[in-house]
């Protein structure tokens, strides 16, 4: 390991509906408001790693990228690895490139157009993806939302719950979280009622179970610690991370204990020589609540079945006992696929999430998983440049 | 979505008798089709029919079809679950013939077939 990276800028764009705005223009808006936010010319960037909009795809999206913003790095990788573990992997392939002293500087990026671009007939950001395996799956009337399903239905009947103890809390606490947050989609109060009342879309998920899509963006600079040190900007340091690819398909996942979220969690804790019980903060990719259960379970933070309860007692709150997404999560700040998650971490150790702030914020986890759960991740980042 | 009835799966599905590919070297069936086993990498597949019974791994009951094919949308509520089969591979499939309230999982199931606008398709009935 190298003398180490850390993060020191973040730029978001507004969430919601951008019905005039192409993918790669939000995602050149964050990118310069993450450079602003680190005061670094943009001719200092050698190094882009972004990731291209599923609804708009492109071939070569870096060089759009780089194009678009007159920047001229030494090189321009794309990371499409899967929801927040892409973001977890840019920040790794950016540490590595400058250990190695291939570059000093990087802007990693990723931004999309889902809820105004979608073509007529697709949903989420399911529009340009394919598994390689329609023909054993999409006949069936599956879907993402299918499969989160019955994954969902599996961790329901492994621990005996029933989805209003297992997930409306959780549902419940991403609302409140929005609501203290001004870029989030989702802000109108929610009640268990309100979750009850909620229709059904894939038993045992109800609409308030699933995230919507929103339009927006996220960017964030990584530098050297030798340029952070010449910066007017309040670093946050990587501390560790792991992660674990299993499968693509819902029909081939592993039983929920041997999902690969227990192992990345493992692999970031044994890095950075920390345990669960050091963590501030964390942020889960929440493509559905259920998500969340899987995920603060397998990494430790709950025995397996308990997230619920955990968070009906409001464990997982801002002001509880291990905050979840304080800025409302994909379920209720809006699917941006989870860029956003890694901007709160920051915003969070940095001490400027303003009502939202987790007291005292010194170590934040970062987990994530691309598809369903197919591959899993875990990042642990740290205040200061440690 | 089209389905590519070429495929040996696909002509067994055809002929009402599903066949799947065991592998000669470690003796493992897997699922879903793949040319080498996915297990050990061996070419050595042998295509056997399968008993045609299993288990309700996990199942959902659709009532809105989002995102799903077009012709799902009038199907709703429908059941699509994953099925283990005996032979030790799990595979998804719609249980049918039964309340969609009914199905369980650990439920027993055994294969049947219904066309569908693409053809012919594997479902799973309650078993007995």
């Amino acid at each position: 390991m190298g003398e180490g990276a850390v993060i020191v800028g973040i730029g978001e764009t507004k969430v919601g509906k951008h019905p005039r705005r192409s993918a790669l223009d939000l995602q050149c808006e964050a990118v310069r408001e993450a450079l602003a936010d680190a005061r670094i010319e943009k001719s200092r960037v050698d190094g882009v790693y972004a990731l291209g909009s599923y609804i708009q795809p492109m071939q070569l999206h870096g060089l759009s990228v780089i194009e678009y913003l007159g920047l001229k790095p030494r090189l321009a990788e794309i990371v499409d690895v899967g929801g927040t573990v892409a973001f977890i992997a840019m920040i790794q392939n950016a540490m590595a490139a400058i250990d190695a002293g291939r570059l000093e500087i990087a802007v990693c990026v990723y931004g999309d157009n889902a809820a105004t671009h979608r073509a007529p007939g697709t949903h989420g950001y399911v529009a340009q993806m394919k598994t390689g395996a329609e023909e054993f799956e999409e006949i069936f009337g599956s879907s993402l939302v299918v499969s989160y399903a019955l994954l969902a239905r599996r961790y329901l009947d492994l621990y005996g719950l029933e989805p209003e103890e297992a997930f409306a809390p959780i549902a419940l606490t991403m609302r409140r979280h929005a609501m203290l947050n001004d870029n989030a989609a989702y802000r109108k109060p929610i009640r268990l009622e309100d979750y009850r009342a909620s229709p059904w879309i894939a038993e045992p998920f109800r609409r308030l179970d699933c995230s919507p899509v929103v339009d927006g963006a996220g960017a964030f600079a990584i530098v050297s610690r030798r340029v952070a040190r010449g910066l007017d900007a309040t670093p946050v340091s990587y501390l560790g991370a792991g992660s674990r690819a299993t499968h693509k398909i819902v029909s081939l996942t592993p039983d929920i204990p041997e999902l690969g979220m227990a192992d990345a969690g493992r692999r970031a804790f044994a890095e950075a020589g920390l345990s669960p019980q050091d963590v501030d903060l964390l942020t889960v990719h929440d493509g559905f609540t259920a998500s969340i259960s899987i995920t603060v379970e397998a990494l430790g933070f709950c025995g397996p079945g308990e997230c619920g309860r955990f968070a009906s007692e409001g464990g997982l709150g801002f002001d509880g006992a291990l905050p979840v997404n304080p800025h409302g999560g994909l379920l209720s700040q809006g699917h941006v696929g989870g860029m956003l998650h890694v901007l709160e971490a920051v915003r969070q150790l940095r001490g400027d999430a303003g009502p939202r702030q987790v007291k005292d914020a010194e170590v934040a986890a970062i987990s994530g998983n691309g598809n369903i759960f197919s591959i899993c991740g875990a990042m642990l980042l740290g205040k200061g440049l440690l | 979505m089209t389905v590519d009835r070429t495929g040996r799966f696909w002509r067994s599905i055809d002929r009402r008798a599903m066949e799947l590919p065991r592998c000669g070297a470690c003796g493992r069936f897997h699922f879903y089709p793949r040319p080498v086993c996915p297990e050990c990498w061996s070419d050595d597949l042998d295509w056997r029919p399968v008993s045609g019974r299993g288990t309700v791994w996990s199942y959902t009951v659709v009532r809105f079809a989002h995102g799903a094919h077009e012709g799902w949308k009038t199907r709703v509520p429908y059941v699509v679950a994953l099925i283990e089969l005996e032979e030790g591979v799990r595979m998804m499939g719609n249980v049918v013939d039964c309340p969609v309230e009914a199905v369980r999982s650990g439920m027993a199931v055994e294969l049947d077939y219904r066309e569908y606008e693409d053809g012919l398709i594997p479902v799973f009935v309650p078993a007995g």
